[in-house]
């Protein structure tokens, strides 16, 4: 694939499968043990009721958007030819929320509220990002 | 309320070098000068200097920095920190240095901090410190420091219909005050429709309606309230401090428009025994337009979400109904890295010595400062009296 331009991500001990997920185009979090709360940024420790126990676990990928931003300057060269692009907080239906970006449509036709579902952008072969776009309900 | 009493310490002496563009100048020395400034302000030697609460600079960052400045300036403490609250470091340093005094730690504390973020850094590379924006949940989705705050504003706007002109307003009050400030990196005053013909960063904020790179240094010495009695200059009172802190990223804030900056000021009001309706002036930390009209709404001047009504017609402005930033704010005046939010509490306690000039409240008394860090994560609330 061509060149991808943007900062990447670095997958490390405690993402690692999360990434490896994404990669296959599967969101999946840490499901605690202790208390059944999904999380979001993967980290080893619950942070409701401090289990260290968990499970990964795909999620339906649904959920609405919390908020969002049209970026007209951009953060790194490599954002430039995306420009204006949607940065946005997505609430998944299992409780935590992402940051992420809007895609499949315009920026102005973004709203709170609106249903979104999740895509996987093949950034390069180690690396595919979940974004979100428009969903029916 | 588990806080019994007031603090019972004072602020004696206040330092600030020129804030700007100031090439030529690096951190320590930015720091070094208004430390120099703020001992003599209060009368002391640098001998009585026994405390040390240094602001970290972003350019010339140490892990040892309060030791660093020791060896640079010549000092000996038997109390120091580096605060960590990013905006907030400012007003939490007041907060530690309360905490030394009463322990019996140190009796006159240099709060410092200094930066020359302007001339060191591009835009780009000062916005790229301010975080590590390296997070592997962030960096590929285009996450900035202003792009944050916006993601606040677009929600707000949503919730109560608070207008772009309406958050505008702050940043017209803030260069207004840079004006009559004779020390400010900008000061050519600005209407709303100036604001909302800057060019937009990520919707709803403009290039003026975010905070400056600057370069500058301030500096305060703090003592108890008994040796401030002998004070070279009128004292600025410690009536009453809080701190609340809850997230660090943004999409992590439990609630973007509505924070614990209500914590934060609900302690020290409830410590000072005062209400926002006794406050003569208001130094709120304004990383952003926005941030600072949340902070305004989270601190009790107005309600939840009126905040846009709150800050029209002039309302921001020295003799409105809340004088906001008189020095010009971080907006204006403008931000020397993190020690920014000493520049908020210089002025509180020039307004509260009745040396503000042009930007003068009139019989100024009880002046409020707050601090907040990150995504309005960290927040530390002063009350002052004259």
């Amino acid at each position: 694939m061509s060149e991808y331009k943007k900062p990447l991500p670095e997958p490390n001990l405690d993402t690692a499968e999360y990434w490896a997920a994404a990669r296959a185009h599967i969101l999946k979090l840490q499901k605690c043990r202790g208390c059944g709360a999904f999380r979001y940024y993967p980290r080893p420790v619950c942070p409701v009721c401090m289990s260290f126990d968990f499970d990964w676990q795909a999620v339906s990928g649904r959920g609405k958007v919390y908020t969002f931003t049209v970026i007209h300057r951009a953060p790194h060269p490599g954002f430039k030819e995306d420009l204006p692009f949607v940065m946005a907080v997505v609430a998944l239906e299992e409780g935590p929320r992402m940051l992420t970006n809007i895609t499949g449509c315009a920026p102005s036709d973004v709203r709170i509220d609106m249903p979104v579902a999740v895509v996987f952008e093949d950034a390069t072969d180690e690396i595919s990002l979940a974004k979100f776009t428009p969903a029916s309900r | 309320m588990p806080l019994g009493r007031h603090p019972q310490v004072s602020i004696i002496g206040a330092g600030i070098t020129e804030i700007g563009i100031v090439p030529g100048i690096r951190p320590m020395e930015f720091m070094a000068r208004a430390a120099k400034q703020a001992i003599e302000d209060a009368g002391l030697q640098k001998t009585d200097i026994d405390g040390l609460i240094l602001v970290p600079s972003m350019v010339e960052p140490n892990l040892l920095a309060t030791v660093q400045f020791c060896d640079y300036f010549g000092l000996q403490v038997s109390f120091s920190t580096q605060p960590g609250v990013a905006g907030a470091n400012g007003a939490q340093a007041v907060i530690q240095a309360a905490m030394a005094i009463e322990c019996g730690l140190a009796t006159n504390v240099l709060i410092v901090g200094g930066d020359n973020t302007a001339s060191q850094f591009t835009t780009g590379g000062a916005i790229n410190t301010y975080r590590a924006f390296q997070d592997p949940h962030e960096v590929a989705y285009g996450l900035f420091a202003v792009s944050m705050y916006a993601l606040a504003a677009t929600r707000h706007q949503h919730l109560f219909g608070t207008t772009d002109a309406q958050i505008a307003e702050v940043a017209v009050a803030c260069r207004h005050h840079a004006h009559l400030n004779g020390n400010a990196h900008m000061r050519d005053p600005i209407s709303v429709e100036d604001v909302l013909n800057s060019r937009v960063i990520c919707s709803p904020l403009h290039v003026l309606d975010c905070c400056l790179v600057s370069d500058g240094g301030a500096a305060l010495v703090v003592t108890s309230r008994d040796r401030a009695r002998d004070a070279r200059r009128p004292p600025a009172q410690l009536l009453g401090m809080g701190e609340f802190d809850s997230h660090d990223k943004s999409w992590l804030a439990p609630d973007m428009t509505a924070g614990v900056a209500r914590l934060s000021g609900k302690r020290a009001f409830a410590q000072a025994g005062v209400t926002p309706q006794d406050v003569d002036v208001a130094e709120i930390y304004d990383a952003t337009t926005i941030t600072t009209m949340i902070l305004l709404e989270d601190l009790g001047f107005c309600k939840k979400g009126e905040g846009g009504s709150f800050a029209e017609r002039g309302a921001l402005q020295v003799g409105g109904r809340l004088p906001l930033n008189t020095h010009g704010g971080l907006l204006s005046q403008g931000q020397p890295g993190m020690g920014g939010g000493l520049l908020f509490i210089v002025e509180a306690v020039t307004q509260l010595r009745g040396e503000g000039g042009a930007r003068q409240v009139a019989n100024a008394k009880l002046a409020l400062v707050h601090g907040s860090g990150g995504m309005l994560g960290t927040n530390c609330t002063l009350l002052l009296g004259a």
